[in-house]
């Protein structure tokens, strides 16, 4: 008889996920699934509240990264009612958009991360985490900190708080920049820019030195999908969304707002979340990715100087200017953190932030509208349906982490099958858990995120006997 | 607390994080809380998968499902104080917005009214149970301290965890308490 | 008045009798918690917050008791302050309060009270009522999930708005504000003032096109005056980094009660017309962006080689501007008039003609509350004049006898004890009136028999003695004349019909700026060489329109784009309402204060200088 090894909860993410190890008699991998276990169902709550309540409630969807669900709400109201966004207010929507992907990705690396890649995926538990890193390179940690607290000031500057903000609204925003705080920012960024070149140069120089090929660790073929400004450069606020194939050729270029006619969705009978696809290739080749890794794959460049050269030389790394290997995510997020460092700047340069009309009067009508944004961990999706008084009648939600549900998946099977091999004792090595668990961390899933939705959080764990019958199966729907 | 460094442990139910963002956006005096706290564990930030007897727990987000109270009561049984950070914790928060609708008609709604014929609502031991309403923590187990706020602010969890570093528990008073 | 001593908290207070516990205290800066009180309003004591230990030995509320010799008055004992905690928190889980998506949050006096009452958990499990969110009206959104049955939105739109649009309505859990018997705002007899929404101490009634920009703390407030009508209601006007987020009306304390009405709240913060930013000059199909110091010149030249030149002004602009346009017009030898003012001038003559005195004329029309009969001439000032309109409700409601006459309805039909419609004009009517009233009512039996003739003017003999009845004895008795009426006979007989039966007199005119009372204007030229007009905030006026099409060359000076705008041959730049300082005189002949709010967002810093340079250029 197989067994069923779970790993629960996994660690270092956020949100709530588990994952299950199926393992046949000789103790072999048969199987290897990644479950979410909570359910939020956001997309019922705003059903019959007012469209000009979307982004204060839908940022609380997440707490990392509340300002992404707020501005994509704030889109998504903009089409419902019509309405012109002022280059102003576009412009400090973008300003907080920048500071929250900088926090988001800091956070993400320095704080969940780096320690297993500074101490190594088999360093104790106890020690695998930022206070153990403070320990061993507190340099690195304070850069962390410091990238972070800089993200989520200047969010504080801009929306009155660090998490859940209130500055987009449907129009626009509600405040201009202040000037003496803008002037404050600015002479911070150079020391940003220095510590996220500094910790470029070692992430190369981890990848040289730690015993995993990141070319080879879970690396398998995916599309690649993503927002690309007019320029096919790396666009996280507007613009249009680019598929590419697993070899970086253009499939598609298509207006976000027509997302329903190129992605498609479908439940498998053994998996919960939605697992979205590309449609005209159908489910099996259709599965792509987003998020970092998927963003620097399928640009042209970047628009900003520091970050461009960086990404020049990363596609240059490795075999193949296509990274496969979940491990770049890490390497791709520090190049995208470098990027926004230098649109903040930009920004806060800009007069536009500091005068300029910030917002529009608004007039509800009975709508679709979409807004689509890149959250710091891919594409972000919010379609709502508004009857004529402005009352919300319908709601969907695609957030990044379904998009990756697919790949998340295909990866940790792959660790789970190059790493236990059936000459483990009772137990798998503590070790190689963590390494099944450090490669969802690659993803950086938001597992809050993904759990918005009702009815899509399937739990289904299956029992093979060794001649591959059925022999139990039980599932969960949420 | 005794001479040896207070042990913490916090854990999340079904919560967006941001309490626990926001506990991070105590920047640098993360570095003196690893002083004077000994972390046992914190699923977002740590590895330890179990909760051991700790001094103070601070549990986040909603009672949702039967694993949630689960671990609520494993916390309370391991912990001497134990905090509520947050709306969710402390009133139920945005997530009792469910409570509008019976759980059986939302889950039929959206698993089987969207989906194919063979479709069900699926009742199984092994996965976590969705409670007939979403609740706040102390409907479940006792909570000595609360903390609200969506989320508090890192000030405000910064002074919660000096008091209770001081041996008190912390109340918030008008000038601090915030939803 | 004789005063009563009494102890509060240890502390001797001397009140006056008949005071309030509750005011007494305030007065004396003890802070009483309250939910349902307002300055505004009567007190209901619904709340039980006000709450004080009396004696040591009953809890009473504060705001219900009167001061009393030797009462000993406890604010803050622990019973008191349990009795209070418990109050609040049931008020709170009892409906669906979720502070932080509301926009009321920061701006609450539900939730200040909880957070002095230091509420962190609730002790009761909740109720999860379900109420659906009434989105209807164009600018309000009612939600009874976050309403507290304080009853206040429903004294206001009573007490103060006279309109009676809100009550409440079903039992026990059920029961929550309705609109009218249970319809949507947005199809309700709602005046859409958004007084309701001024005093709800919650989120309940919030303001579709503020939420989210803006708590008062985090805005910067400007005391103003509207000039949107001549009432002149005083608002808060609160702004942020440089934008308007919201106009409140101020005063709440004072008989008016602190309204505004959809002009002056809510215009502002939906207009949706596009700012003129620049000078633009059309010739021969073209069209040229000047800048201000060009447009000046080119505006200067074209007058100072003309002849015949019609001035013509918005009445809704300060005294400082017409001052300063008007003596610019005069320096090139134009005629200047005003909007509203020719309505006043023949009002003036037919004044002289007849003899009228000054004092038959309302000198504050907050007496309007105070009259037994009010016979209203044409009921658009529903439209024109709303405050006006509502303090002729609140009389109505009081048991004045409202008798009122338009063309074509009665806005009043709530609220009138008799409508008459009539569409010849009014002069007719009034004409006949006036002659029963002399030759006494015996004589209404041979206008009858000439009843081809009345029929032929569709006046009902009827109506003719209604009238004459309503005003017959020698009681307090208000005549108010709107807008509509244009014309120097309808005037004449009406302030004929004044004298006759000593009735006081209200004439309305459009202008918002009463300064036109003492600021000289006349006809201007039909077909002008040049029409100069300075519309300010105006849209599409209709004499506006004609003169700019008649005039060889126009020259519109306006803030935002319009039919007019797009009519004229040379468009220039103006103020806006909250960009501009300066007087207006209301409708009681009192100055009040404009004040600026945001800087101007135009090249044109001040239009006083403008005009000022404009006449030297003679």
């Amino acid at each position: 008889m197989g067994e069923i090894q779970e790993i629960n909860p996994i660690t270092r993410v956020e949100g709530h996920g588990k994952i299950s190890i199926h393992l046949d008699d000789d103790k072999k991998v048969e199987d290897a699934r990644f479950h979410v276990t909570e359910f939020r169902a956001f997309e019922k709550f705003v059903q019959g509240r007012v469209l000009w309540e979307m982004p204060e409630m839908t940022a609380r969807i997440c707490g990392i990264c509340p300002v992404s669900h707020e501005l994509a709400a704030a889109k998504a109201c903009d089409d419902l009612v019509g309405a012109e966004v002022p280059k102003s207010a576009h412009k400090i929507r973008e300003l907080l958009h920048m500071a929250q992907i900088l926090q988001s990705h800091s956070l993400s690396f320095f704080y969940l991360s780096s320690p297993d890649l500074i101490m190594g995926f088999d360093a104790s538990p106890e020690e695998r985490n930022i206070f153990g890193l403070l320990k061993e390179n507190e340099e690195l940690a304070d850069r962390g900190i410091a990238l972070r607290s800089f993200g989520q000031t200047l969010i504080q500057s801009l929306g009155g708080k660090k998490v859940h903000p209130e500055l987009a609204v449907p129009g626009g925003v509600n405040q201009n920049m202040i000037r003496e705080k803008g002037e404050e920012f600015l002479g911070k960024i150079d020391d940003l820019k220095t510590y996220l070149l500094d910790t470029i140069d070692l992430m190369y120089n981890i990848y040289e030195n730690i015993e995993i090929d990141a070319e080879e660790f879970a690396s398998h073929e995916t599309g690649y999908m993503g927002l690309v400004d007019e320029d096919g450069q790396l666009e996280f606020y507007d613009g249009d969304l680019r598929i590419v194939d697993s070899e970086g050729t253009t499939l598609t270029e298509f207006d976000p707002k027509e997302y329903d006619e190129v992605i498609g969705e479908r439940s498998q009978n053994w998996s919960y979340m939605k697992f979205p696809y590309y449609k005209k290739l159908g489910f099996e080749d259709g599965v792509y990715r987003v998020g970092p890794l998927a963003r620097l794959n399928l640009i042209d460049g970047i628009s900003t100087e520091l970050a461009h050269k960086v990404w020049e030389r990363y596609k240059e790394i490795g075999t193949s200017k296509i990274k496969k290997g979940p491990l770049f995510y890490h390497l791709a997020r520090l190049i995208e953190t470098l990027h926004t460092v230098e649109k903040i700047e930009e920004l806060l340069q800009d007069e536009d932030v500091y005068t300029g009309e910030i917002n529009v009067p608004t007039q509800a009508r009975e709508a679709k509208g979409i807004g689509v944004i890149e959250a710091p961990r891919g594409t972000l999706i919010h379609d709502y349906d508004s009857d004529k008084n402005g009352i919300i009648i319908d709601a969907n939600f695609i957030v990044a982490t379904g998009h990756n549900n697919a790949a998340i998946n295909r990866s940790v099977k792959s660790v789970a099958e190059e790493y236990i091999d059936g000459s483990h004792e009772d137990e798998i090595p503590e070790g190689i858990l963590n390494r099944l668990e450090s490669v969802v961390r690659c993803y950086d899933p938001c597992l809050s995120c993904s759990t918005h939705a009702v009815g899509n959080m399937p739990l289904k764990v299956q029992l093979f006997s060794k001649d591959g019958k059925l022999m139990d199966e039980k599932s969960k729907d949420y | 607390m005794g001479k040896n460094k207070p042990k913490v442990a916090t854990a999340c139910m079904c919560g967006c994080s941001g309490c626990h963002m926001s506990f991070l956006d105590v920047d640098e005096f993360v570095k003196d809380l690893a002083e004077l706290i000994e972390f046992q564990s914190s699923h977002v930030i740590m590895d330890i998968k179990d909760i051991d007897k700790v001094d103070i727990g601070i549990m986040e987000g909603t009672i949702t499902n039967d694993e949630n109270i689960e671990v609520a009561k494993k916390m309370r049984e391991n912990c001497d104080i134990l905090v509520a950070w947050g709306d969710c914790a402390c009133f139920g928060g945005i997530m009792t917005m469910r409570n509008f609708e019976q759980i059986d008609k939302i889950l039929k709604e959206c698993y089987v009214d969207k989906g194919d014929e063979d479709s069900v609502v699926p009742d199984d031991d092994l996965i976590p149970t969705l409670t007939k309403k979403a609740k706040s923590l102390d409907e479940v187990i006792e909570v000595d301290a609360y903390i609200p706020g969506c989320p508090p602010s890192a000030e405000i969890i910064r002074y919660g965890l000096e008091k209770l570093l001081e041996g008190e528990i912390p109340k918030l008073d008008k000038d601090k308490l915030r939803y | 008045m004789t005063t009563v001593k009494f102890n509060v908290d240890g502390k001797e207070i001397i009140a006056q009798e008949g005071m309030t516990v509750m005011d007494a205290c305030e007065e004396n800066g003890i802070d009483i918690p309250k939910l349902c009180k307002h300055e505004a309003l009567e007190n209901v004591m619904a709340c039980r917050l006000c709450v004080v230990e009396v004696d040591d030995k009953r809890i009473i509320p504060s705001c219900g008791l009167e001061v009393d010799e030797g009462l000993d008055i406890k604010t803050q004992t622990e019973k008191v302050r349990k009795h209070r905690r418990m109050i609040l928190e049931l008020v709170y889980r009892c409906e669906n309060h979720y502070c932080m998506f509301c926009e009321s949050d920061g701006d609450c006096e539900l939730q200040d009270l909880m957070y002095e009452y230091e509420i962190d958990h609730f002790e009761f499990p909740r109720m999860f009522p379900e109420w659906p969110v009434d989105s209807s009206h164009d600018h309000i959104i009612k939600d009874n999930n976050r309403c507290i049955r304080c009853g206040r939105c429903i004294r206001a739109c009573d007490e103060v708005v006279g309109n009676q649009t809100l009550s409440l309505g079903g039992r026990g859990i059920t029961n929550n504000v309705v609109v009218d018997s249970g319809q949507p705002l947005g199809d309700s007899t709602c005046t859409s003032c958004g007084m309701c929404m001024q005093v709800c101490p919650t989120g309940a009634l919030s303001n579709k096109h503020s939420m989210f920009k803006g708590i008062k703390e985090e805005c910067e407030l400007t005391n103003s005056t509207c000039l949107s009508c001549s009432i002149g209601c005083g608002t808060d006007i609160y702004t942020r980094t440089g934008h308007l987020v919201e106009i409140e009306g101020s005063d709440m304390d004072k008989e008016s009660g602190g309204q505004l009405c959809e002009r002056g709240r809510f215009k502002p913060i939906t207009d949706r017309g596009k700012r003129i930013t620049n000078v633009i000059y059309r010739e021969n199909g073209e069209e040229t962006e000047l800048s201000l110091e060009e447009g000046l010149e080119k505006a200067a030249n074209i007058l100072r080689n003309s002849n015949e030149i019609s001035a013509f002004a918005s009445g809704g602009l300060t005294c400082e501007a017409l001052d300063a346009f008007s003596k610019a017009m005069r320096a090139h030898g134009a005629l200047f008039d005003i909007v509203g003012a020719k309505r006043y001038r023949f009002e003036t003559e037919v004044k002289r003609r007849i003899n009228m005195i000054e004092g038959h004329f309302v000198q504050d029309v907050k007496e309007i509350m105070k009259a037994e009969n009010i016979l209203l001439y044409d009921t658009s000032i529903y439209h024109t004049h709303p405050i006006l309109a509502s303090y002729i409700r609140r009389a109505a409601s009081n048991g004045t006898t409202l008798m009122t006459i338009d063309a074509y309805e009665d806005r009043f039909w709530n609220h009138a004890d008799k409508s008459i419609t009539i569409e010849s004009p009014k002069t007719q009517l009034t004409r006949l009136v006036n002659q029963v009233i002399k030759e006494g009512k015996a004589s209404i039996e041979d206008l009858s028999r000439v009843s081809s003739i009345l029929g032929g003017l569709r006046v009902h003999p009827r109506d003719v003695m209604e009238i004459v009845n309503l005003l017959e004895e020698a009681s307090y008795d208000i005549i108010i004349i709107g807008c509509e009426i244009i014309d120097r006979w309808s005037l004449r007989h009406i302030f004929e019909l004044a004298k006759l039966e000593g009735s006081y007199v209200i004439s309305l005119n459009k202008a918002s700026n009463q300064y036109i009372r003492s600021l000289e204007t006349e006809g201007v030229y039909e077909e002008p060489e040049v029409a100069y007009i300075l519309a300010g905030d105006e849209e599409d006026h209709e004499d506006m329109m004609k003169l700019v099409e008649n005039a060889d060359f126009s020259i519109v000076q306006s803030s935002k784009n319009s039919k007019l705008t797009e009519l004229a041959d040379l468009v220039i730049p103006s103020l806006s309402m909250y960009e501009r300082n300066g007087t207006t005189i209301d409708i009681d002949g009192d100055k009040k204060e404009v004040k600026k709010a945001i800087e101007p967002k135009v090249e044109m810093k001040s239009e006083i200088a403008f005009f000022e340079e404009l006449a030297n250029k003679r």
